[in-house]
């Protein structure tokens, strides 16, 4: 186990009474609680991480947080593997295991480094330009090599073991970012006793005062703050928990990493946990971020913002290197100067500005750094880590050696959370920064993030706006913490991003892409000006860190190139999420059996109980067939067709939506919804209807009855149930609210049995005591309430679906059960046959009803066969738009019935029909909408719309199905296959 | 009169369950022995409406988003110009609706058998509807006797905040989606504790 060499014996907020083990690449390390995966690589001296996106360039650890674009590892195994996690945000915890990404053989040796030899062959799109030949399908064929050779890392094929979960969760003030801003903020509203939660990214909280020692003032400051907000019990403070989107009417998208901190979550204990977070106003206290500088090989390990060094430095009590060059072109990067030369390391400040501030590098001078005046480095020495640097000053070149190279090109504040909402950000030219703009009232901005970057200005910021956010008003803000971090936006004037063209080495603007400069520049040659196509063009800014190092110093990189000023250029959009976010996280516990919510009839039980075989039909989980009748869906389904078509069957027909619709007006309004009409439908008798949209296509159909003189029950498909509902209750409220009719929902409030077959009657007669069913009482399209000789109520309708003898039966949801346990018994003298869906989609494509296969949204009442439904006599919603030119085409697909020749060839739902013989190109004449075999016929039968309809009656067409290569004839005929007349309803 | 079978029937596992074996913090439990009518008015006779139902039920109808309740019978604003009428099942009272509620004024819908109730009670109650439920439900946001339509699970429900501290909400979920909900409740609240008591009467619910 190698020794934490680069571990300083003290300070720090590291836990070193708790050492921790971990694994990188297969070796063994230790660190101590509160590391991070980086800060303990560090402490161990490993600053190799990783190989580079596309040409396998050695990286290392760039940053201390989330902005972090070459530490991306692999974290745990098998089925918890985890790739593309920062080693900068991954916390340690005993046994951790992690792996490098994108080599090969190993880290310190990758085969395909030799994409670096040929980078000038790889150029920005080189695969758009390079691999389109020779011929037009030749890109399938280099994209999984492309795909292998370049990349970050790979998932696991296996399920996630781990437990996520969704939260919602309200508050008076959200205040994001918990630095000296954000800490202000929470609380100024936390004092005026509103209810505030505080989101902060990091398992510590303080921002950028981590970054300061731990014994010092500002350390007493953060502790004090956070001590009076976790004390009250109107805050919520939530650690590792990252806002990832803004979004309207005060809404926050968060991940909190609830367990990741651990080796594996406890029980009952999600991983990770999705905050859904309604927020009266918000506080964005985002912070800012640094960013890097240019020059040649800029992307060697070894290469680190300064304020990531100082972080591991303070925080993490690790010095990151010994012989260290600090590359600036602003104030900021004294403060790490200063530290890391009292901690021991040897020093050297290359400051890009002529002029310095003596108070500003005083510190740094005193603590015994060397500082160079206009001096900057042109490039760096060294593979798998840096080993040196060439200095070019006011001197001359000259080289100089080093273990560490920290950069400090000013900051960038973090606006994402903020532009998300649709503002553009406002460069401000006096902070040579973008800053939010265009926010709407109940969101204000503190802090960093709002261009205030000095300590005490941020601190009565917060406190300012956070009193604002509470609805008072604060009085004198709490007093500031002393800390040695200067102010780090750069001047108006100083575009300096480093040195883009050195004598040796490529120069990385996007490390995580490795887009370099050149790849700029050539974007702009071919033409890519806008900062947008710059970003597809060349991926520079997408990926885990989406270019929060690379924006800024690219778009000052293309203004120049444009000969424009940076906000001329503009940014590109800003979109959520602001970090990665685990799918699992988003589905929360809504997986598996729980993906979505489940519809069961109330006799779902029941159909388990016996065997039944389900399938999803929408929510519903619906008896397809029974495991009884035979040993896979066709089989079963025949023997239960033929048993409605000869004796009795028994159906679940539960899942039909159900309306009640009541009222002095409701015939008039049934009038104007149906094709048909309403007004002379006696009491105690139900009719068929269709009802269009008010485009003219067919909506849906179904049955209505009249159960009073102002009441009625409307049964819809299952699919469309709750469109009919929502289309009734729109009307209602918006095109006739002048109408005295309710409708309500009471799918939910009946169980539905269908009985169908010769022999329906005679076991309703047995199971329904007290229930009279004669033809007098009961007649073909007649409905009743009764009630049973032991008190239970039904509803019977004498429809049918099949073409049979049949009635619907109808109780209330809790007696559903019983109702087919009575109905079975009595029919058991019968040989009564439950059947399931197949069996009832067979029997109706027998009968040629039509149903949301061939009412699929784009057929009208003549495509179906129903045109003879609308006499005319009354105006109802679709009847203008039906009729416009192109719906009455002659040409237009309208339903016929298709046999084969070979009655044992079976035909294919979605199969297309071609004149017979004709070449298989385009989309046919027709198309087939159901298939069956008809157990009546004894042949395959299918419904279908073709043009010309029934006009075509007799011809011979081909049905074809290009997937399945498979082309045979057939003969179109009527869509009822059995019993024209319809005697066997009152059979 | 066979009995009414609810749909949880198979799928109400008794007893303490979740939290890696510690207390539990949130009770479950059905409630039965229930009917709901639905009143609802035609636009300008919302007081006739009122009038019957605090005529015939003895309760005045409540505020939107509310209910009112007394020993045996509740009155929920469910939407607009309707209201669910709660009483033990075979309550006289409502049959009595019927007269009380005239074509003139509006019309009734039998609901009894539409949803299923359940009841939750504890301290973790709260932060367990939070999971799916995204309405405020912090005791001074959504006080007793406050009532909403809400979704749970991309399910219309019903919810009803009975009692504050510890909370009580009683949620009453569609009959045809209740047993997968009921399963989705008890798989969301196994981080909290929970267990699953014996059905509930209406009038033993108080």
């Amino acid at each position: 186990m190698a020794e934490q060499f680069m571990r300083l014996p003290h300070g720090g907020r590291v836990d070193r009474d708790n050492p921790r083990r971990f694994r990188f690449d297969g070796d063994e390390f230790q660190g101590l609680a509160g590391d991070t995966l980086a800060s303990a690589l560090l402490a161990n001296g490993v600053h190799l991480t990783g190989r580079s996106f596309k040409l396998h360039r050695p990286r290392g650890i760039v940053s201390a947080g989330v902005e972090e674009p070459n530490a991306l590892l692999t974290l745990r195994s098998h089925s918890r593997t985890e790739p593309n996690i920062p080693a900068t945000m991954a916390e340690l915890c005993d046994g951790l295991q992690a792996k490098s990404q994108n080599r090969w053989p190993r880290l310190a040796f990758d085969a395909l480094a030799i994409n670096d030899l040929a980078s000038r062959f790889l150029p920005a799109g080189f695969y758009y330009k390079t691999f389109m030949g020779p011929t037009r399908g030749a890109w399938m064929y280099y994209e999984p090599w492309i795909r292998r050779a370049a990349g970050l890392g790979k998932p696991t094929h296996t399920a996630d073991p781990d437990r996520y979960e969704r939260e919602h969760a309200f508050c008076d003030v959200l205040v994001v970012g918990c630095g000296a801003a954000g800490l202000a903020a929470a609380l100024a509203a936390a004092r005026a006793g509103r209810r505030v939660f505080v989101l902060e990214q990091h398992a510590v909280a303080g921002g950028q005062l981590l970054s300061e020692p731990a014994d010092s003032n500002a350390e007493q400051w953060r502790r004090a703050c956070l001590d009076e907000l976790t004390a009250q019990p109107n805050v919520t403070l939530l650690l590792r928990t990252t806002a990832f989107g803004l979004y309207d009417g005060g809404v926050v998208g968060a991940v909190e990493r609830v367990s990741d901190h651990l080796p594996v979550p406890p029980a009952d204990t999600p991983r990770q946990r999705t905050w859904n977070l309604h927020a009266e106003r918000i506080v964005l206290a985002t912070g800012a971020t640094e960013r890097p500088l240019l020059f040649g090989n800029n992307d060697r390990p070894g290469i680190m913002l300064a304020e990531a060094a100082r972080r591991y430095l303070n925080h993490f009590a690790v010095l990151p290197g010994r012989r260290i060059v600090v590359q600036t072109n602003n104030d900021s990067a004294y403060a790490a100067a200063a530290e890391l030369a009292a901690a021991g390391a040897n020093v050297h400040v290359a400051d890009t500005r002529a002029n310095l501030d003596d108070t500003v590098i005083q510190p740094a001078a005193a603590a015994g750094a060397t500082i160079a005046p206009a001096s900057r480095i042109d490039s760096a020495q060294g593979y798998l880590r840096v080993e040196g640097v060439t200095l070019h000053g006011p001197d001359g070149r000259h080289k100089r050696r080093c273990d560490l190279v920290c950069v400090a090109g000013g900051w960038s504040p973090n606006v994402h959370l903020a532009a998300q909402r649709g503002e553009r950000p406002t460069y401000r030219c006096d902070l040579g920064a973008f800053v939010p703009a265009g926010l709407p009232d109940d969101i204000a901005t503190a802090g960093a993030v709002a261009g205030t970057l000095a300590t005490a200005d941020a601190v009565a910021e917060g406190w300012r706006v956070g009193g604002e956010a509470a609805g008072t008003d604060a009085g004198e803000a709490i007093a500031a913490p002393t800390t040695a971090a200067a102010p780090g936006y750069l001047a108006a004037n100083n575009t300096d991003v480093g040195e883009p063209r050195p004598q040796q080495g490529k120069v990385f603007v996007d490390w995580q892409n490795d887009v370099s400069v050149k790849d700029v520049e050539l974007a702009w040659r071919e033409g890519y000006r806008s900062v947008e196509h710059l970003k597809r063009y060349t991926t520079l800014g997408m990926g885990t860190d989406q270019g929060r190092t690379s924006n800024i110093n690219a778009l000052k990189l293309m203004a120049s190139l444009r000969g424009q000023d940076i906000p001329t250029t503009g940014t590109t959009t800003f979109r959520p999420p602001f970090t990665p976010v685990a799918l699992g996280a988003l589905a929360g516990r809504r997986a598996g059996p729980h993906f979505r919510a489940q519809r069961c009839t109330p006799m779902y039980d029941l159909h388990c109980e016996r065997d039944a075989a389900f399938v999803t039909a929408g929510a519903w989980l619906r008896p397809w067939y029974y495991r009884t009748h035979g040993h896979d869906v066709d089989t079963a389904s025949i023997h239960e067709m033929r048993a409605v078509r000869e004796n009795v069957g028994m159906v679940d027909a539960s899942t039909l939506g159900k309306i009640d619709v009541q009222g002095p007006d409701a015939a008039a309004f049934l009038d104007r919804v149906y094709v048909n009409g309403w007004r002379k439908l006696p009491v105690g008798r139900c009719r068929y209807g269709a009802m269009l949209r008010d485009d003219g296509f067919v909506l849906d159909d179904g049955t209505t009855s009249r159960l009073g003189e102002n009441h009625y029950f409307m049964t819809t498909t299952t699919g469309e149930a709750a469109v009919v509902m929502s289309w009734l209750e729109y009307l209602l409220e918006t095109a006739w609210p002048e109408l005295r009719v309710h409708v309500t929902s009471v799918t939910d409030q009946w169980a539905a049995i269908a009985v169908a077959g010769p022999n329906s009657k005679r076991v309703l007669e047995a199971a329904l005591s007290g229930v009279d069913l004669d033809d007098g009482e009961l007649p073909p399209m007649g409905v009743r309430d009764d009630v049973c000789g032991d008190g239970l109520p039904v509803r019977l309708l004498r429809v049918s679906f099949s073409g049979e003898r049949a009635y619907e039966v109808y109780t209330p949801a809790g007696y559903g059960d019983a109702l087919w346990r009575r109905i079975e018994a009595a029919g058991a003298d019968f040989g009564i046959t439950a059947y399931g869906l197949e069996a009832l989609g067979g029997l109706r494509i027998e009968k040629g009803h039509p149903i949301a296969s061939e009412i699929d949204g784009r057929t009208t009442l003549e495509d179906i066969g129903l045109g003879a439904m609308d006499r005319g006599h009354k105006r109802f919603v679709g009847d203008v738009l039906r009729h416009r030119p192109a719906l009455a085409a002659a040409d237009r697909r309208r339903l016929v019935g298709l046999k084969p020749i070979d009655p044992r060839q079976p035909l294919r739902a979605g199969g297309l029909v071609f004149p017979n013989s004709a070449r298989v190109e385009g989309h046919g004449i027709g198309h087939i909408t159901s298939v069956t075999w008809s157990v009546e016929l004894q042949t395959h039968v299918a419904l279908a719309l073709v043009e010309g309809g029934r006009e075509r009656e007799g011809d011979i067409v081909d049905a074809v199905s290009p997937v399945h290569d498979e082309r045979l004839q057939v003969e179109i005929v009527s869509p009822v296959f059995i019993d024209p007349e319809g005697s066997r309803l009152h059979a | 009169m066979p009995d009414i079978r609810s749909p949880l029937a198979q799928h109400y596992p008794l007893g303490r369950h979740g939290a890696a074996g510690g207390e539990p913090t949130v009770q479950l439990r059905e409630v039965v022995g229930w009917d709901i009518v639905q009143a609802a008015c035609w636009r300008g006779q919302e007081e006739a409406l009122e009038a019957a139902l605090s005529d015939t039920l003895g309760l005045p109808p409540p505020a939107p988003g509310y209910f009112t309740a007394n020993d045996a019978t509740e009155i929920i604003a469910a939407a607009p110009q309707r209201y669910w009428c709660i009483a033990p099942a075979g309550d006289a009272r409502l049959a009595q609706l019927d007269g009380a509620i005239t074509d003139a004024t509006g019309c009734l819908t039998q609901l009894g058998h539409s949803h299923i109730r359940i009841r939750l009670q504890g301290p973790g109650v709260r932060r367990l509807l939070a999971r799916e439920i995204a309405a405020d439900l912090a005791a001074d946001a959504f006080p007793v006797n406050r009532a909403a339509r809400t979704m749970f699970h991309q399910v219309p429900v019903m919810l009803q905040c009975r009692t504050a501290d510890p909370g009580t909400f009683d949620l009453y979920l569609p009959h045809t989606y209740a047993a997968g909900t009921w399963r989705y409740l008890l798989d969301l609240a196994a981080p909290f504790g929970y267990e699953v008591l014996e059905g509930l009467g209406y009038t033993e619910a108080g």
